[in-house]
């Protein structure tokens, strides 16, 4: 367990060095030269020079990456090519909101998807398991922030249940922050319940037809008991997986979600750093959504080795 | 009064019938087979029993177990009465386990359902010991364990509530041949130690012979003879059953050749595989597959290669066909090295040919026969001109019609499937051709057959063949020359016959009285 | 009969010939706009009403099915051409180092979340159809490796290929004449989900003003400007929010009818 867990954290390393490594390559090809972005056009050239070397923007490009990196490993991301300010401070603020959003709909999605997964598998072929995958088809097809329209006409504009963008702050009190980090999270959610209820029952009834439920039932466990006990936790890997790849999808789901709610998290900073060609900003804040991807790809391999023991034994 | 009766069961799964009109009787501590080629029926009248059929099955008909009437009961009081009154053994061992479950866990769930008062794990290791794994902590996970020793753990989950009746559904099938005799000699103990009723259902009336009471056989959903075992087995009364016993005992007779140079040679041959790597500092270790094995095949000469699986027979034949490099030794087809690590050479691949063991397996689905068959003309300098003669010929000489070159694979039965096999190996008239298990996966009837059209293309054109398998009595009538492999090194070689009956190594002795037979007719 | 087949075979043709027919005929030009006839509802001559620039939606939404049409047909287009052959090599190759490159290569990419790599490709090169196809394109390639090569191990151990290793035949030769036709079911399944999920993403980028550009229509940007104005008119959002979920479900139920059809055993990769 210990190996395995070794190998896995070297191969998380050696991911987040490549991913540095491409995003800093794609910043520096950008066009446009930031300090000249920031000063105007009408700046002269020595105040250029001047801010170029205060950026660090006149140091090789090898040692502006090696400091980035640096820099980032003691959670310093730098200065704010726009705002003048920490980098650190402004992704702190937002990343409140977002990481928050992505763990309430990541939280909803599963409680939606787990019970319909399930119920679908055991009706396989009855009316409820065609309801089911009925209505997930629908949900597959809905683009969230579309449904998020939907929810904000209806919800806010029409019911005035909630409000129609906006966040609340976690100074007004939890609940007034989860209120209105709710639509945004219904609209994230629903469409990856409807994927997951259906990877967790496609992956259910293979396993349904798996010899050792055979097994199961020959010593006198009924249907449902032998789902429970030797079913669910067989089916678990491949729902893992899904798991791990919806997170990825909620983060970055998230960006344009919180476009159509007003909700000051990553999305929006990251929109607002790429008008500004803040692309500092930009950079940092797509590393630091990759190392959350990785990060959450490293917890599922050890999630993978908890429920599966021969995964435990053979690295 | 009987244990099991079953009368005049009949059973369809979605509007196909599958059996028809099965009756049999198993009394308390009686020991009953239950026998038949694939598709006689003989596994979904056990699952019957146990009431564990597949969805869209219609049973009509009676099986009365200890008392219960078995299609008239409702699911809970089924579930109650499956793993306490009757046990069952599945064929394949290495998927019956819950993989992610220690063996100690499914074992004592069986005891928890049905003996409350008894503690679980007591009573798991009480049981697991019972069936020979003393040694065995209940902690260990089913993928930590040989065959062999799991077949033990499903077993065990069978017996561990002390079960009137057990149903072992071909429960050796998938086992070496020693490991094979070791199980069937535990379950004969366990049954005669509890008095429990046993069903088991074979393919191979040989694994029977010696220990059922009563042997019942079956075709096409139906009984077709049933009676004890020595008389059913010395005066068989249908038809089939005796076609069934000629056919497991089947003898050809090859012709004789003369003393001629090798044409195949195998010096001090090595292979060794790469293990994964363990830990990270260190470099890999390697797993010696095949050991300084050399040997010679002449011209002309049928050789036999056996031994279980694990021995190193299949990486053997591969390193043969040149289709994986080997770490020391040469193998030579005609003078000339098999392997070449750039690209094949085919002026040496094209003396060689191969039959696989798995007649699904074996041809592209997407592709017909005639393109199946001629796929070995690639070897050639240039396709023959004759493409359409060469592949009616072939057809021909497998007993096929020269129509069936523009059909699917998917339309020909297993044996013929094998026989389109022996057609595309001969195509190009190879000098060498290399059996690989080819009759290991057929019912006893097709084998024979196809053992007298391995016998019949000796006479007509000389074949040279390596025949590789772990069935000991097809060997015997296959081959003049055999060899046995185990862990890597060939360990006896000599006249087929001569180490049949008199083996020299303990291996092949050991080997040779595991083997099941079927006692000599009268 | 096929049901699931028959229904998105059918919704999928529907926005074929819809965006097919927006080339030779539209109800009105999609770009005229007509400000005395803004923000109509639905009627007799605006079938989908018009927008806050008194563009017809329904002429918009035809034209619009163009883009989203050709910017997923690239896209799953860069994912087959590059895919399929890395992962009949990764599959020809198992266990050795060309197998781990491309592997580990494909977990990288589906280790950056796609939007936010799609958002930063259109942020630095540019926005515009052509870098959306790119971004969209990229993500497709391991999908479609991943999914050949899963299809691709267990034939490389099955005896027909063994036959044709002994047939003396090469890696590429087995690969296209042995693997490929077994995988092109899988293959075909594979495509019409990422067709689906391409639409999607379109959809999304364009939404956030980084995929076609103005003056070319796209169902995305519509909702974009839908959005100031749902409570007023709520079919702006409505209209090209329904044509994105029937081309979505139609091309879903394509792909489920597909696989059934072809063989019911399939395993495709849905994510």
């Amino acid at each position: 367990m210990l190996r395995y867990t070794l190998k896995r954290l070297l191969s998380l390393a050696i991911s987040l060095a490549i991913a540095s490594l491409l995003i800093f390559a794609v910043i520096e090809v950008a066009p446009g030269d930031p300090a000249s972005f920031m000063l105007g056009i009408n700046a002269q050239e020595d105040t250029l020079a001047a801010l170029r070397a205060e950026l660090g923007l006149d140091q090789p490009k090898w040692q502006r990456y090696l400091s980035w990196v640096g820099g980032m490993m003691q959670g310093d991301f730098g200065t704010s090519y726009q705002y003048r300010t920490e980098v650190t401070d402004m992704i702190a603020d937002r990343l409140w909101v977002s990481l928050p959003l992505a763990l309430y709909a990541l939280t909803l999605s599963t409680l939606i998807a787990f019970p319909a997964g399930i119920f679908a598998a055991s009706r396989r072929g009855k009316a409820g398991d065609v309801g089911v995958m009925g209505a997930t088809q629908i949900g597959i097809a809905i683009p969230n922030f579309w449904f998020a329209m939907m929810l904000v006409l209806i919800f806010a504009i029409n019911l005035r249940w909630f409000s129609a963008g906006g966040f609340a702050g976690w100074d007004k009190g939890f609940f007034a922050a989860m209120k209105s980090l709710t639509l945004p999270a219904i609209a994230l959610a629903l469409p990856q319940a409807a994927i997951l209820a259906r990877v967790m029952r496609s992956s259910l009834l293979d396993v349904l037809d798996e010899d050792f439920m055979r097994t199961a039932r020959a010593k006198g466990l009924s249907r449902g008991a032998a789902l429970r006990r030797h079913g669910l936790r067989n089916a678990m890997i491949p729902v893992l997986t899904i798991l791990g790849l919806q997170f990825s999808f909620l983060l970055a789901g998230g960006i344009i979600i919180e476009q159509v709610f007003y909700l000051p998290g990553l999305g929006r900073l990251i929109f607002q750093s790429i008008s500004a060609r803040d692309l500092i900003v930009v950079e940092s804040v797509t590393m630091l959504l990759v190392f959350a991807v990785i990060l959450v790809n490293f917890l599922v391999d050890l999630a993978y080795a908890a429920v599966d023991p021969r995964l435990r034994a053979r690295t | 009064m009987s244990l099991l009766t079953i009368t005049n069961l009949s059973l369809s799964i979605a509007g196909m019938p599958i059996l028809r009109d099965v009756s049999l009787t198993l009394a308390p501590g009686e020991v009953v087979a239950v026998t038949g080629e694939s598709g006689s029926g003989k596994s979904m009248t056990a699952l019957a029993v146990m009431q564990l059929l597949p969805g869209q099955s219609k049973a009509t008909g009676k099986i009365t177990l200890d008392g219960h009437d078995m299609l008239a009961l409702d699911e809970p009081a089924l579930c109650t009465l499956r793993g306490d009154l009757a046990g069952m053994v599945f064929q394949e061992p290495m998927t019956a386990l819950n993989p992610v479950q220690t063996i100690g866990a499914q074992v004592a769930e069986t005891v928890r359902l049905h003996r409350p008062d008894l503690d679980p794990s007591t009573q798991a290791r009480a049981v697991l010991d019972r069936v020979g794994l003393q040694n065995i902590p209940l902690s260990r996970y089913p993928h930590e364990l040989s065959g062999g020793q799991r077949q033990r753990v499903v077993i065990a989950i069978a017996i561990a509530c002390g079960p009137k009746l057990l149903i072992a559904d071909e429960p050796t099938t998938a086992l070496d041949v020693t490991t094979q005799a070791q199980i069937l000699t535990l379950l004969k103990r366990l049954a005669a130690e509890d008095g429990m009723g046993l069903l088991m259902i074979t393919h191979d009336l040989a694994v029977v012979a010696e220990m059922a009471d009563r042997i019942v056989v079956m075709r096409d959903g139906e009984v077709v003879e049933a009676g004890d075992t020595p008389a059913l087995l010395a005066i068989p009364q249908h038809p089939y059953t005796r076609a069934l016993l000629a056919a497991s005992d089947h003898r050809v007779t090859l012709p004789t050749t003369a003393e001629q140079a090798p044409l195949l040679r195998v010096q001090n041959v090595v292979r060794d595989y790469k293990l994964p790597r363990t830990t990270l500092f260190v470099p890999a270790g390697t797993h010696r597959a095949v050991d300084t094995v050399s040997f010679d095949i002449k011209r002309g000469e049928r050789v036999g290669l056996v031994g279980e699986s694990g021995c190193g027979k299949s990486t053997l034949t591969r390193a043969i066909l040149g289709l994986e490099p080997v770490q020391g030794g040469q193998i030579t087809l005609d003078g000339m090295p098999v392997f070449n690590a750039g690209k094949p050479d085919l002026s040496v691949r094209r003396k060689m040919q191969v039959v696989f063991q798995d007649p699904y397996g074996s041809f592209n689905p997407r592709h017909r026969v005639d393109r199946l068959i001629t796929e070995p003309f690639h070897l050639l300098e240039e396709p023959p001109k004759d493409r359409a003669a060469r592949i009616a010929d072939a057809l021909t000489t497998v007993g096929l019609s020269p129509d069936d070159a523009r059909k699917y694979p998917h339309q020909f039965s297993g044996g013929q499937r094998q026989r389109l096999a022996i057609a595309r190996a001969l195509i190009i008239r190879p000098e060498l051709v290399i059996f690989d298990e080819a009759v290991s996966a057929l019912d006893v009837s097709v084998r024979a057959q196809i053992l007298d059209l391995i016998a019949d293309l000796c006479h007509q054109y000389d074949l040279t063949y390596l025949f590789i398998s772990h069935d000991l009595s097809v060997v015997r009538t296959i081959t003049e020359r055999v060899m046995v492999m185990r862990q890597g090194s060939i360990v006896e070689e000599g006249e087929t016959e001569t180490v049949f009956s008199q083996p020299r190594h303990p291996y092949t002795r050991q080997l040779i009285d595991a083997a099941p037979t079927l006692p000599k007719a009268v | 009969m096929n049901r699931t087949l028959i229904l998105g075979g059918s919704l999928s043709a529907l926005m074929v010939i819809a965006a097919l027919m927006s080339f030779v005929w539209t109800p009105f030009d999609h770009g005229a706009m007509n400000i005395p006839e803004k923000l109509q509802i639905p009627n007799g001559t605006h079938w989908f009403g018009t927008d806050h620039f008194g563009r017809d939606m329904f002429s918009m939404i035809m034209v619009g099915a163009r883009t989203s049409i050709a910017v997923a047909c690239v896209a799953v287009g860069i994912g087959i051409g590059l895919g399929v052959p890395l992962g009949l090599w990764a599959a020809a190759r198992q266990g050795g180092w060309v197998d781990e490159v491309i592997m580990r290569g494909n977990d990288l990419i589906f280790a950056f979340p796609s939007l936010v790599i799609a958002i930063l490709i259109t942020a630095v090169f540019g926005a515009g159809a052509v870098n959306a196809i790119i971004a969209i394109g990229i993500f497709n390639i391991p999908v479609f490796a991943r999914v050949t090569r899963g299809g691709a191990l267990p034939l490389w151990a099955r005896e027909f290929i063994l036959a044709a290793r002994v047939s003396g035949k090469g890696a590429a030769r087995i690969s296209v004449e042995h693997i490929l036709p077994n995988i092109a079911n899988l293959l075909i399944v594979q495509a019409t989900i990422q067709f689906s999920l391409g639409i999607l993403a379109e959809a999304a980028l364009s939404y956030v003003g980084l995929g076609a550009q103005p003056p070319t229509p796209s169902w995305g940007r519509m909702l974009a400007d839908a959005q100031t104005l749902v409570s007023i008119a709520p079919h702006m959002a409505l209209m090209p929010g329904f044509a994105i979920i029937l081309t979505v479900l139609g091309l879903n139920l394509l792909g489920d009818g597909l696989r059934d059809a072809l063989d019911p055993r399939l395993r495709v990769s849905r994510v």
